[in-house]
């Protein structure tokens, strides 16, 4: 069986020879210092690799890192639009993307936080006179049907189309602050739902672009919004359902409608709550199953909802095992996730969002060993 | 007047509402540690309860934060010169390396509204600011904020220098933050931690024989 066998029959819920691995997406890789540090601890040649995400400061992984982890995913990503150049100033340490964000690093920090927003006002007259970036800019998809056709060709990979931008709160806040949109949803909820709408517009025209291109060649669809915090939602779950949630299924119908290829919803911490109305607005696959948060134990999770949405994370805790536990732990926390998620299929593994600088190589080389041990159909108790 | 629709305009984080009732108790002669005591800290208590039975979110507490301030700062001057009637006095800072307040400047406000004096450092703050802020008046905790597990080191050198300068016997520590455990809290012997601001207000009050 190969990667994108295996791969298509976890997402259709059924058990393949093992359990699909992922490694090297957009938010399931590593930090360019855990990269080189991984590759020195292997022996392997620490060749230059590219970032794949400036903000983040993640890496596309050596293609020999990637076959050793037994990566089944690889990865497809649109471009910038043509009238877009990136600088960074190096007196900052900042950044401006094409939609006016900021992004800064602290000093000795790992990777870029945000640091200034385009929305300052929060007024419907601002957001009108708003110049968002075309959606349709034809360099958005230029090559991406020969990349995807190609990778198709050559390699037996699953192919997974990421998107540019978060979802339609994420982007929300990227563009106007965080306490800014909270303090909005506080005072003033007829523009968080306008500023909303806008940046559905955007997602809906993108992706329209995007997927008459590759959406025979694609099979998974990248969608993002976080919605949890550690303890439980970052807002209230009345307003996810009045404003975000039936923009989630907007999109999720506009994906289902131009490719046979799964949606994959990227959101972060306790969402348990969330799970049942994700289902609704039509998410096939939810990541990266945050286990630290609260509600999200693995085994419950899956006796809830593993008929009817695929589990795509769930590697390891981030937060206590994966840094600090030693590689014994990280393969008995590996065992008991694969344990919980695998059973029927409905599951593929993955680091719980992308691997940070300091963690220790031998957990990463512990992390992906335990996958493909542990892995095996039929699992073991 | 009614202190109580202060306390109503609070809870609904409505500033503007907040101001002008407060300026009309003042009028009315009412004393400032009265609008406080009377109003101010019982919304507040509200906010945290509201927030623990989850009918709140952090957006309710921002703004009802928001208007609690915009109460306090008319008030704070009035009582200039005045003996400090503070529960206790808290230096809060997110520690070095990372630049995250949301959740800091929420446990300062509620810590505020508790009745505390809050000393904040912000963010992004060396070990050597917080040894510096606690010479600088006796304090009864100090509050230290991480939102990521890389920056979380930066909590034991800060734990490591509090240490050095003698200042562990005679301050309590309080931590928070997304990646952060009661295990962790034990771990790098901190007094205290509290997974939300309104946990952090309960920790504290605690942590000063008030609980």
């Amino acid at each position: 069986m190969n990667s994108r066998e295996r791969v298509l029959l976890a997402l259709d819920h059924k058990e393949p020879d093992r359990v699909p691995i992922d490694f090297g997406g957009v938010v399931s890789s590593l930090h360019h210092q855990a990269h080189r540090n991984l590759l020195e601890y292997l022996d392997m040649p620490t060749e230059k690799v590219p970032i794949m995400d400036m903000f983040q400061q993640i890496v596309d992984p050596a293609p020999a890192l990637k076959e050793r982890f037994h990566a089944d995913i690889v990865g497809l990503f649109p471009h910038d639009s043509s009238d877009f150049e990136f600088k960074l100033d190096p007196t900052t340490d900042s950044f401006v993307d094409e939609w006016g964000v900021v992004y800064r690093r602290p000093r000795g920090g790992y990777w870029y936080d945000l640091a200034g927003h385009p929305l300052r006002e929060g007024t419907i007259d601002e957001l009108n006179a708003f110049r968002f970036p075309d959606p349709r800019d034809m360099n958005r998809v230029k090559g991406l049907a020969d990349e995807a056709q190609r990778l198709l060709k050559e390699t037996d990979k699953a192919l997974m189309i990421h998107a540019p931008i978060g979802g339609v709160f994420e982007q929300s806040y990227w563009l106007r602050g965080l306490e800014s949109l909270f303090m909005d949803m506080g005072h003033n909820k007829q523009y968080v739902e306008a500023l909303a709408e806008k940046v559905l517009e955007w997602l809906l025209e993108f992706w329209t672009l995007v997927l008459d291109e590759v959406g025979p060649y694609v099979h998974v669809v990248e969608l993002s919004d976080d919605l949890g915090g550690q303890h439980g939602p970052l807002f209230s779950p009345d307003l996810y359902r009045g404003i975000y949630k039936p923009r989630h299924r907007q999109l999720a119908d506009l994906i289902h409608r131009k490719t046979e290829a799964k949606v994959f919803l990227h959101c972060c911490g306790a969402i348990r709550w969330a799970l049942p109305d994700l289902i609704e607005s039509g998410m096939d696959i939810i990541n990266p199953v945050q286990v630290s948060a609260r509600d999200m134990e693995t085994d419950r999770l899956k006796r809830e909802f593993g008929e009817d949405i695929v589990f795509w994370g769930g590697g390891a805790d981030a937060t206590k095992v994966l840094p600090f536990g030693t590689p014994g732990d990280v393969k008995e926390e590996v065992k008991r996730r694969i344990h919980d998620l695998a059973p029927g299929g409905g599951f593929v593994f993955a680091p719980i969002h992308n691997i940070q600088a300091d963690v220790p190589p031998e957990n990463i080389v512990a992390l992906f060993e335990a996958a493909h041990e542990y892995g095996q159909y039929p699992v073991g108790p | 007047m009614d202190l109580r629709d202060i306390e109503d305009a609070v809870v609904r984080g409505d500033a503007p509402g907040v101001v002008a009732l407060v300026q009309q108790a003042v009028a009315e002669g009412v004393e400032p540690k009265q609008i406080i005591a009377e109003s101010l800290v019982p919304a507040m208590a509200e906010v945290g309860v509201r927030f623990e039975r989850a009918e709140f979110f952090v957006p309710e507490m921002l703004i009802a934060s928001r208007a609690m301030q915009a109460g306090l700062g008319l008030l704070k001057p009035l009582m200039v010169g005045e003996q400090s009637t503070a529960v206790g006095r808290v230096v809060v800072g997110t520690v070095e390396g990372d630049v995250h307040d949301l959740g800091k400047n929420l446990v300062c406000t509620m810590l505020e509204g508790a009745g505390f004096e809050v000393v904040d450092l912000g963010a992004d703050v060396p070990p050597e600011k917080f040894v510096t802020a606690l010479r600088q008046a006796k304090t009864d905790i100090v509050g230290m904020s991480a939102l990521m597990t890389t920056t979380m080191p930066a909590m034991e050198r800060t734990m490591d220098a509090l240490g050095e300068a003698g200042l562990l016997d005679e301050v309590k520590v309080l931590v928070g933050g997304a990646p952060l455990t009661q295990e962790y809290c034990d771990q790098i012997g901190a007094d205290g931690y509290a997974p939300d601001a309104s946990a952090a207000v309960r920790k504290a009050r605690a942590l000063v024989g008030e609980g």
